[in-house]
């Protein structure tokens, strides 16, 4: 079984946290959002991707990952690379 | 330049290799642990921050913190909370957290100066500048809350002088007094990587729940650094594995000392999930086995095998303990609430039900019997002076063995002719594994009969610095009076209805 990667994402970023999860959700379909309260946790088997541009889709503007240090709150896995065009949580390696 | 380029301009080669000093007399701690570094350049704060990405992203979190907590001041925010109790809650937390986040900021920098790694000393600048504005951000809150209720108005004084505080200080000074790996394992992976997120997560839900949106703000805009505190004890623990072989059992040992240690600091935490909110969020049980069980020992530490790192030596002990844990710390801090500047409470109706829901196999069982006499006031309510603590942890040495409930779980061991106790299996190896630094522990009773805090009462509180009255159970007290009063002036219902609020 593999384990699961994920974040916890702050709900007071709003639309930002939504196309968050939507890009999140096209990617892998595998994604589960969970809503804890004030936060909403985000996680996958394994592997997680999240792509600047696929955001930038969702929410019809300009988006850069910085904004992704303001509304993560939390995160399980390894952050195995963050760059300005996306970011990869995983397990291994 | 891109983020990779940005991040290697930035931060590398700013250091360099002194001539005119030996290398090892400017690091002297480097090599003391046995750690073996080969090539520790090649390491990466995961989150490739630089310094004006920094300064940018740190102001627009304050920004939208102060808005948030000047909106709560003016609308008198202390007075729509559902039950005052909170608190009570928010100063435990005064005790048990704050003071951690300035500690917090002192050892990031003693880590910083002493590891040559140009990123462990970005990462751990950056998060001594964190720990700060956490410190900060929460007295921000204390000052509006001391306008108001008790209990905070000598507050540095309390935070040096209280008793109770031994429980953080000698946490972080254990750390301190620690090699800087040993520092860095203890701080950035025991603490925060394992535990930070019961810490802010559901206690920010549960601030938002009871209407504290100062707090729940407080909480949230700390919790935005933790990921990046996460990832530097992350990124320690696999450079450091990695490296060299002959880590591993070093680290292994710091992983099971500190567990334990940063896990018996959270108990005061499970109260502030469990029982000060009148409403809420999730369980101190539900919360561990999220963040504990799921996230770190199926996620990480399956994921360490590889290095042959195995769970914190405690871990069972820990789990064992989760049914038990919130309502045995919550006893102890009833039992020695008139000697303590946040109060306990009576628990009401609502709050026995949400408890023996949560807790079906041992509440009910084991302590809904102790509040309900604490209630009746059959008992004599305050045991005489101040208690036992572990010569580990410092917390009162009253835990129950969760596998007999009914007896404690309180260990001895000889040393230097002395015995000593603790509260646990787990401080009792702790002990046992470095004795000639633990023998040197403060304890505060033996302070206190040595004339330490002054010749009487009186003087003891007037050491701690607030007054007796500041103390014991909140529904008679007159914090929760002037609650009522001023709910009554904004125009507002008094009471708690749990119907109204869910
Ligand atoms: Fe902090
Ligand atoms: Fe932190
Ligand atoms: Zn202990």
């Amino acid at each position: 079984m593999e384990e699961y990667v994920g974040m916890d994402l702050d709900k007071n970023a709003g639309d930002m946290i939504s196309a968050i999860i939507e890009a999140l959700q096209e990617s892998d379909e595998r994604v589960v959002a969970d809503d804890l309260g004030v936060f909403i946790k985000v996680r996958a088997p394994g592997r997680m991707e999240l792509r600047r541009e696929a955001v930038e889709d969702k929410l019809g503007r300009v988006w850069s990952m910085d904004d992704l240090q303001v509304c993560m709150a939390s995160y399980f896995g390894y952050i195995q690379d963050w760059d300005e065009d996306h970011v990869i949580i995983a397990w291994g390696a | 330049m891109n983020t990779k380029q940005k991040y290697k301009a930035l931060t590398r080669d700013l250091m360099w290799e002194p001539k005119s000093v030996d290398m090892r007399r400017m690091f002297p701690l480097v090599a003391v642990e046995g750690i073996h570094l080969k090539d520790p350049s090649r390491w990466e704060d995961p989150f490739r921050m630089t310094f004006d990405q920094y300064v940018r992203i740190q102001s627009e979190k304050d920004h939208l913190h102060h808005a948030i907590r000047s909106a709560y001041e003016v609308n008198y925010g202390h007075a729509r909370v559902v039950d005052g109790r909170w608190f009570e809650g928010v100063k435990a937390f005064a005790v048990a957290v704050q003071p951690a986040e300035y500690a917090a900021h002192r050892l990031m920098a003693y880590i910083g100066r002493n590891i040559p790694i140009e990123a462990i000393r970005f990462a751990t600048f950056n998060q001594a500048v964190d720990e700060l504005r956490h410190a900060q951000i929460e007295i921000k809150h204390y000052a509006d809350m001391s306008k108001y209720y008790d209990g905070l108005h000598a507050y540095s004084k309390t935070n040096e002088n209280l008793w109770f505080n031994t429980v953080p200080k000698s946490f972080f000074d254990d750390a301190l007094t620690a090699g800087p790996f040993e520092a860095l394992i203890a701080i950035s992976f025991s603490f925060e990587y394992v535990f930070t997120n019961i810490l802010f997560l559901p206690f920010s839900s549960s601030a938002a729940a009871v209407g504290d949106e100062h707090f729940a703000a407080m909480g949230k805009s700390v919790q935005s650094d933790e990921s990046r505190h996460m990832a530097l004890g992350m990124a320690a623990l696999k450079m450091l594995l990695e490296e060299d072989d002959r880590n591993v059992p070093i680290v292994q040992k710091w992983i099971d000392k500190w567990y334990w240690r940063a896990y018996r600091i959270f108990s005061v935490i499970s109260t502030l999930v469990d029982y000060y909110p009148r409403i809420r969020s999730i369980s101190w049980k539900r919360a561990f086995e999220m963040y504990v069980e799921e996230q770190v020992m199926g996620g990480l530490f399956r994921d360490l095998k590889r290095y042959g790192i195995r769970p914190p030596r405690n871990f069972e002990d820990s789990v064992k303990e989760k049914e038990h844990y919130s309502h045995a710390t919550m006893r102890i801090l009833e039992h020695y609430k008139h000697a303590n500047y946040f109060r306990g409470f009576t628990l009401q109706t609502d709050d026995y039900e949400w408890l023996g829901n949560e807790y079906p196999n041992t509440f009910k069982r084991y302590y809904e019997p102790f509040f309900r006499k604490m209630d009746d006031n059959v008992m004599a309510v305050a045991p005489p002076g101040l208690p036992a603590v572990c010569a580990v942890c410092q917390i009162p040495c009253e835990f129950p063995d969760p596998d007999h409930p009914e007896r404690p779980w309180t260990q001895y061991a000889e040393y230097n002719d002395k015995t000593h106790m603790f509260c646990s299996p787990g401080c009792k190896q702790i002990f046992l594994d470095e004795p000639q630094k633990y023998q040197q522990w403060w304890w505060p009773a033996e302070s206190y009969l040595n004339g330490e805090f002054g010749g009487s009462l009186e003087e003891m509180f007037k050491y701690f610095g607030f007054a007796p009255e500041e103390a014991n159970e909140y529904y008679t007290s007159r914090d929760y009076h002037r609650w009522i009063r001023y709910r009554e002036e904004l125009g507002l219902d008094k009471r708690f209805d749990p119907k109204v609020v869910s």
